[in-house]
């Protein structure tokens, strides 16, 4: 039971915390940053666990699972082995910019 | 919120005869269809479930004669007699655009994982991408004061 972060995945997760660093800065506001690190602290331990329960199936996209996080801000689209887990993006959903 | 009846239910029940009268009211954004049955009114819904709005009398005319009805009265107490603002289908056109919406938001998801597919570069094991964050994360935060103090003392 393992799970690994592609290089994509963990670039979209940088990807949001520099933007929440550029936002906390330019406002200047640094609760933005330390929500934004409260939602990757979330992001890393739910994308941890899903070499459990086997969760949604994106048909349209082979072989492809989908996660959304639990504040409904992300989704973590992963591979599948058995319980072996590769997660290749943490992408906003639809109508979330992520932050 | 009117309580709905879904078109293939009207049909059985037109069908039945147990519709005792079908009304169909103007409102702000078009028209409804309402069916009086034994105990309670009910608007002609979309597929999901939402009352279907018509652009106008002939729109709603139309899918009623398919249920076999050619009789109905129109209430236009809401608009005061005026014709609402024809709009084609704004229901229709409210579930295209979020479809549309959502085939776009799919293609994205589709071309983002592709990216990640290509991707040659190895992973990071979930331990590996902790450290890796956990280092980025302590950066950004001393990065993070270090810009604040730079602010607060240029005031």
């Amino acid at each position: 039971m393992t799970v690994a972060w592609g290089r994509l995945a963990i670039e979209d997760r940088t990807q949001q915390l520099v933007a929440a660093f550029e936002r906390a800065v330019a406002l200047p506001d640094p609760h933005l940053f330390i929500a934004a690190l409260a939602r990757d602290d979330a992001i890393e331990n739910e994308g941890d666990a899903l070499d459990g329960p086997a969760v949604y199936r994106l048909d349209a996209i082979k072989g492809t699972f989908v996660y959304a996080t639990r504040d409904g801000r992300y989704l973590i689209a992963y591979q599948r082995n058995g319980n072996d887990v590769y997660i290749d993006r943490v992408l906003p959903t639809r109508g979330s910019d992520g932050s | 919120m009117v309580d709905t009846i879904k078109l293939a239910t009207a049909r059985e029940l037109a069908e039945a005869g147990s519709l005792r009268e079908t009304t169909v009211t103007a409102e702000a954004g078009g028209y409804v269809v309402t069916f009086a049955l034994e105990n309670s009114d009910r608007a002609l819904a979309t597929k999901d479930g939402t009352p279907r709005i018509f652009s106008g009398v002939p729109a709603a005319a139309r899918v009623l004669a398919r249920l076999g009805i050619t009789r109905y009265r129109v209430d236009a107490t809401a608009t005061a007699g005026a014709e609402p603002p024809r709009r084609s289908r704004p229901d229709r056109a409210r579930v295209l655009k979020q479809l549309h919406e959502d085939s776009a938001y799919l293609e994205r998801i589709r071309e983002a994982v592709a990216e990640a597919r290509a991707d040659s570069r190895p992973a990071l094991s979930g331990s590996d991408a902790h450290l890796h964050m956990a280092a980025l994360k302590a950066r950004l935060r001393d990065d993070l004061q270090t810009a604040l103090k730079r602010r607060s003392s240029t005031k």
